[in-house]
């Protein structure tokens, strides 16, 4: 067996044995739980600090060595994050949170009022009949727009409280589908994560620690019937 | 009232035996359920939807030498709902005449999952490409909305080097290629909003996500409003784009487990609710 072929499998067992261990957690809280969160844990952070590390020298370092000088303004800022760790000097952080703070909502803003607003408002005013829809479909955007969008109009007015009571009521149903479909996507999405494990832990070479997973937890049921039955 | 008392019974009845049902015993099922069908595939239909078949005519659309920017920040934790459809994404591009511009903006892992499962699995169509002309590669750009913006605007500016550390003046695909005016599309993994803020609001760059299923209804205004050119939500979204570009693969695999799964929620939400509605009446 090659270097390379060992390294997989010695990487693949282990990548299936953390995955059982976390997954004993369905059956209780125990040691082998523990060691695979306190691993994921300490091993997740690792990998983030050397990636800011790789980060601050490939997007900060290389550029002022190569002359932008200006690249030094953000690597100080940065370093003045790190007051946040200290008592009496924590509020220099603040100018450092408040640069990122206001370039980020800045980036977003300016372009957020026509992509999530008005372009969203266009496209609910639209014909019946044509369009990427059924008539049917387009229908349902129209009234599920106009209801919900009501629904949240909170000024009381003794004309028009009737009508607008059954609207408010249409958009709560309406919301109430929204959220069902949210629900049901995120199910989905929790779905599929164990599915990927699952298609994972079938694939060669984690199925070896199936058995083994399946003895560890034989022993464990055995031991809480025991200390039970005593 | 022989009715009512025997109503009443099977209430209590049937409450007892949920509420005595220990959750671990459902996990387990779960497990058979989803392993199952993985070992032996039922072989269930799977109709194509509009948002993928959309991407899917997007590219197929591509006049020959365009430039397509392909965000592959996939997690670990994320790799089941994005894994696949970068994969298949990605073999659709490379079997068409475009250039690919490579970058992880939404997680450092991208990198990591791109050479790592990413690149294997393309590695066949990899082969028939020139690094440097056909696709280059700038690994994990840190900044998200801020990055894009700075990339929309000057790509020169923001990305000086490519993953290797060669100057971007020196990679001949980037010649030509200057700001987001220059992208025919934009691929990106994870949230749509930003690219829709940053390429296609200011610059008219259509924009494409593939993501997690869960997000899949709440981007459908996006794709109503003309925002967004496709959609991959998910496993089984990515399982359709593997059954377009005719490349079977993870996803096609696992969409029957999938399938089964939902199933087992449904069966489970049914038996919850008859619980808490036998219950909540017998209160009452």
């Amino acid at each position: 067996m090659e270097f390379a072929e060992l390294a997989s499998l010695i990487s693949g067992l282990i990548a299936a044995a953390l995955t059982l261990m976390i997954y004993s957690l369905l059956y209780r809280e125990n040691i082998l739980y523990r060691i695979a969160e306190h691993t994921f844990v300490g091993l997740y952070a690792g990998y983030g600090v050397a990636f800011a590390v790789k980060n601050i020298l490939d997007q900060g370092v290389s550029r002022i060595s190569a002359g932008n000088y200006w690249f030094i303004i953000p690597i100080i800022l940065g370093i003045m994050l790190f007051t946040r760790f200290t008592v009496k000097q924590a509020w220099i952080s603040r100018y450092s949170m408040a640069v990122m703070v206001g370039v980020g909502t800045g980036v977003s803003v300016r372009a957020l009022i026509e992509a999530q607003i008005v372009r969203q408002i266009k496209a609910s005013v639209i014909s019946l009949t044509t369009g990427p829809y059924t008539p049917i479909d387009n229908l349902i955007i129209v009234l599920g727009f106009i209801s919900s969008f009501l629904y949240f109009f909170f000024t009381d007015i003794s004309v028009i409280r009737k009508p607008m009571g059954y609207i408010a009521k249409a958009g709560r149903y309406v919301l109430m589908f929204t959220f069902g479909g949210a629900f049901g996507g995120t199910v989905l999405s929790r779905m599929t994560l164990f599915t990927g494990r699952m298609q994972y832990l079938l694939s060669y070479p984690a199925y070896y620690m199936i058995p083994v997973f399946i003895v560890i937890l034989c022993i464990m049921i055995y031991m809480d019937v025991k200390k039970k039955s005593k | 009232m022989v009715e009512r008392v025997l109503g009443l019974k099977l209430e209590v009845e049937v409450e007892n035996m949920v509420k005595e049902i220990d959750p671990r015993y459902m996990y387990l099922l779960l497990f058979i359920v989803v392993g199952a069908p993985l070992l032996r595939p039922l072989g269930l239909p799977l109709p194509i939807t509009a948002p993928v078949k959309a991407l899917y005519d997007k590219i197929e659309s591509l006049p020959p030498g365009s430039v397509v920017l392909f965000e592959y920040g996939v997690g670990a934790a994320s790799w089941p709902e994005h894994g696949p459809s970068n994969i298949a994404v990605l073999k659709h591009l490379l079997s068409k005449n475009v250039k690919i511009i490579l970058i992880s903006l939404y997680t450092a892992e991208g990198p990591t999952n791109f050479a790592t499962r990413i690149k294997p699995a393309i590695a066949h169509l990899l082969e028939k490409k020139t690094y440097g002309v056909d696709y280059v590669d700038f690994g994990y750009v840190t900044g998200y909305e801020t990055a894009m913006a700075a990339i929309a605007e000057n790509i020169h500016k923001a990305l000086p080097r490519d993953v290797y550390g060669t100057p971007i003046e020196q990679i001949p695909l980037m010649k030509n290629v200057k700001t987001a005016k220059d992208l025919a599309l934009v691929i990106a993994t994870g949230y749509c909003e930003p690219y829709i803020r940053q390429f296609y609001t200011p610059y008219g760059v259509p924009v494409a996500i593939m993501t997690w299923g869960m997000n899949a209804p709440g981007y459908m205004p996006y794709i109503a409003a003309g925002q967004l050119v496709g959609m991959v939500a998910g496993i089984r979204a990515a399982a359709e784009y593997e059954v377009l570009i005719a490349s079977p693969g993870e996803a096609c695999a696992s969409s029957d487990a999938l399938s089964l799964s939902h199933l087992f929620v449904v069966i489970l939400i049914v038996i919850g609710n008859l619980q808490y509605w036998l219950g909540g009446r017998r209160v009452r």
